[in-house]
């Protein structure tokens, strides 16, 4: 076990330190007040200054810093894939995290969890999973919270809706202190101008 | 799984730049930046400081490359080098407040606790895009933002537990090599310890003002340090990671 | 050196004990470590009624993770994991486990072993592999839970070690009054599941001190010699000790998503299980079928949900999920009916209006077909 937390671990220190560099594209800057297109899946208007990192099939964006402040978007994780795109379902690994086309609500929450358990954070707490109806789409929106090894307290949100049998996700999470209550009306108004290309 | 193969090549071109900034970093020496450099000065005298968590160990590396950490260096070093930060902030008209150090059984969720795991996660993203310089479009002297970082005002807990004006966070990790024999020294056990290691030598230092939460400065160090077994090191090593605070 | 002294400063043991100590602060401040007063009180009082004299150098840490862990390092730090609770059955079982790992305290065998400068080398080359793992990610402190285990698995003793460890955990636990054969009984129920796992993989369950049929023997033939020295389980003390958590627990357990040996940890937790706990093993084995969709698993997950309900005092969340199994194998009225029941039972759900959007959408299908 200690073999695959930590190869997961290694995988996200790298995939941490990828996104803030930006592989792929150099970093942008999200405008205030104009819509912008993310991953040509998503469109949203930030009331306020965003960085971000574009990479395969998502973005991140961040104000201060990733472990400050961070939006991860992420789209069209296909079935059988591990959600946070950690290989996908075989034979030999049949019961990993992975997104199935059909999945309910629920289940999805509870796959997510365990995916965000295994990036290495501790005590993930979801709760209050509703549905939001985003133009023709249903999304369904839940509460996030963790902590890092050393304690600090993350709150937050991810907000999912499936399209065309793929999986999208949007998470929110920025520390309790401080960060989480100085952003979150910000994100929410992010958040309700989501609109989804059909 | 394609976007996993994309993103291994991907890491392969970036690990290059990576490597180099790494070994540009390791041939600048002290690298001061304060929001000095973008605002106003600070005066720190008449001033207390208190030291957040310092925690030293001292490392004495085998000839086989294994690290034993050693228990007397290690008390030598803790009782030097508050000394000489003591004496530092003495000379310039400041004082340091006795050592924070919450219980243990302070639960993970109290606010000092998070106070200071927010500390790390700052201290971390300072790190990250102001001294690897991994751009952060929001920051940066080409859009004449301030490089400043904030831990909030909820900070002020810290003030109140201990009467000081400012909280200083220290980490080094040093090793000075002779003869195969390095000695290792990990100071405030800050963050992504990882960036630091691996024969990176260096340190990193940070002043909180206690009342807005606003890093006023911070300090990454890459030369070489003194001995910290020794008053004199200690002293030396005090100073350089010390240089350009604001006073 | 009895244990609870310290070495000398001058030497390489007292650099290990530095750093022992640097990680059980590590260990204190982890978010993993369960804090509930009786909880870690019980386990405590347990600890000290084994250990007796020994009781005041040890300190016990309870950690949430859901494998089968309890271990102990040389300078007196005892981890017990959520995942070695949940997979005992009563404080006979727990109390030879935690007998054993005093057995090595009390005859510090790994002092012995850190005399030896192989040995050391090996702790250092630890020590630093946990010194470059703190670093790779925030997680560092979930890294120093298995830090000080690591250092535990520095109890590599022969075979000699072990057998005086077992002696020593049976000893101890047969002079409370405790049954002799409980060791090798949870051992059993550890080796099945361990054989449950993809073999490519790394033990799934175990920390340390794995699990072989050889041990077993061993175990139960010790335990032969002391047959009808106790006779005494303490099950009903740590059913009552535990029952506030089994739920929680198992959702863990479930979290690790290693389906085929959960299924035989929850057939063996079954055996004994009664009230609670039974309809909670229910409920758990439906989640596992349902979200495992093997072939025939949908009517495995409905039998279990219908199981759980016939457990008096149920958790409710059986008629939501038992309603999606049906929802999967559009069965709409069916599931339809469950989360009727369900809202019916939790009509604060804070999940209302999911459930919600899924009836209607049932009950709308239900009309297009008429």
């Amino acid at each position: 076990m200690r073999t695959a937390e930590t190869r997961l671990l290694r995988w996200l220190a790298l995939a941490a330190l990828l996104l803030l560099a930006g592989c792929g594209a150099p970093p942008g800057l999200v405008r205030p007040n104009e819509p912008t297109r993310v991953a040509r899946i998503f469109e949203v208007t930030a009331p306020n200054e965003w960085a971000r990192y574009r990479f395969y099939e998502g973005e991140l964006w961040t104000i201060d810093g990733s472990a400050l402040n961070r939006l991860l978007y992420l789209a069209n994780i296909r079935d059988k894939y591990h959600v946070f795109g950690a290989g996908r379902a075989t034979k030999r690994r049949p019961d990993g995290a992975f997104y199935r086309t059909g999945m309910d609500a629920p289940e999805i929450e509870a796959v997510l969890r365990d995916a965000i358990t295994e990036l290495g954070v501790a005590n993930v707490r979801t709760s209050n999973l509703r549905p939001l109806q985003i133009g023709e789409t249903t999304a369904f929106r839940f509460d996030v919270a963790f902590d890092l090894g050393n304690g600090l307290h993350y709150l937050g949100n991810l907000t999912f809706f499936e399209r065309k049998e793929k999986l999208n996700l949007i998470w929110f999470s920025a520390p309790a202190e401080y960060y989480h209550p100085r952003d979150a009306a910000r994100v929410d108004q992010l958040l309700a101008s989501l609109s989804i290309r059909k | 799984m394609p976007s996993i193969h994309r993103t291994l090549r991907c890491l392969l071109r970036l690990l290059l730049p990576v490597a180099l900034a790494l070994t540009l970093a390791a041939c600048k020496s002290t690298h001061v930046r304060t929001t000095t450099d973008f605002k106003q000065r600070v005066d720190l005298a008449g001033k207390t400081i208190v030291m957040a968590e310092p925690s030293i160990q001292l490392y004495e590396m085998q000839a086989s490359g294994m690290l034993e950490p050693k228990a007397d260096w290690t008390r030598l070093a803790r009782q030097h080098f508050v000394a000489a930060v003591d004496g530092f902030l003495t000379r310039r008209g400041a004082r340091l407040a006795p050592t924070l150090r919450p219980a243990a059984e302070l639960p993970a969720d109290h606010r000092l606790r998070q106070l200071l795991a927010l500390n790390w996660a700052v201290m971390g993203t300072i790190y990250t895009h102001s001294y690897l310089h991994v751009p952060l479009p929001t920051r940066g002297t080409a859009r004449r933002k301030p490089l400043s970082w904030t831990l909030g005002p909820g900070v002020r807990e810290i003030a109140e537990r201990t009467g000081a004006d400012y909280m200083l966070t220290l980490q080094i990790t040093d090793s000075y090599s002779s003869k195969g024999r390095v000695a290792m020294m990990l100071l405030g056990v800050a963050l992504q310890v990882a960036l630091l290691t691996g024969g990176q030598q260096g340190g990193i230092a940070t002043l909180v003002d206690l009342k807005t939460g606003d890093v006023v400065w911070f300090n990454v160090m890459t030369d070489q340090m003194g001995d910290m077994r020794d008053a004199e090191g200690a002293a030396a090593t005090a100073r350089r990671l010390l240089k350009g605070l604001p006073l | 050196m009895a244990p609870g002294e310290r070495p000398a400063e001058d030497t390489d043991e007292a650099g290990l004990w530095l750093a022992l100590d640097q990680a059980e602060l590590s260990l204190q401040r982890s978010p993993l470590l369960v804090r509930d007063p009786a909880l870690n009180a019980y386990v405590r009082k347990l600890v000290c009624d084994i250990a007796g004299d020994y009781c005041k150098d040890i300190r016990v840490y309870v950690i949430r993770r859901p494998y089968f862990n309890a271990s102990m390092a040389p300078n007196g730090v005892m981890q017990v994991w959520t995942g070695a609770l949940l997979r005992s059955e009563n404080e006979a079982q727990i109390g030879f486990v935690l007998g054993h790992e005093i057995g090595h305290f009390t005859h510090q065998h790994s002092i012995k072993q850190w005399r030896r400068a192989k040995d050391i080398m090996n702790a250092l080359s630890l020590l630093q592999l946990v010194a470059a793992r703190s670093g790779t990610q925030d997680a560092s402190d979930i890294f120093d839970v298995t830090q000080l285990v690591a250092y535990a698995s520095l109890y590599k003793y022969g075979r000699d070690a072990e057998r005086e460890s077992d002696t020593e955990g049976f000893d101890r636990a047969v002079r409370l009054g405790y049954r002799a054969d409980q060791g090798a009984l949870l051992w059993q129920g550890l080796l099945a599941e361990d054989n449950a796992r993809d073999r490519t993989k790394p033990s799934g369950i175990f920390a340390t001190h794995p699990a072989t049929e050889e041990r077993m023997t061993t175990l139960r033939e010790a335990a032969e010699a002391f047959r009808d020295a106790g006779t005494r389980t303490g099950e009903a003390e740590f059913r009552a000790a535990t029952a506030p958590f089994f739920a929680a627990w198992l959702e863990d357990e479930m979290g690790r998503r290693h389906y085929p040996q959960t299924i035989v940890l929850l057939d063996r937790l079954q055996q004994r299980a009664s009230g609670a706990h039974l309809a909670w093993i229910e409920y758990y084995r439906g989640e596992l079928f349902r979200k495992r969709r093997a072939g025939g698993d949908d009517k495995r997950a409905i039998d279990a949900y219908r199981a759980a309900m016939r457990v008096p005092g149920y958790p409710p969340i059986a008629h939501r999920d038992l309603g999606f199994m049906y929802r999967t194998i559009q069965m709409p009225e069916q599931a339809a009916a469950e989360w009727r029941e369900y809202l019916r039972q939790v009509p604060d759900a804070a999940d209302r209006a999911t459930v919600e959007h899924y009836l209607a959408q049932a009950t709308g299908a239900d009309h297009a077909n008429r």
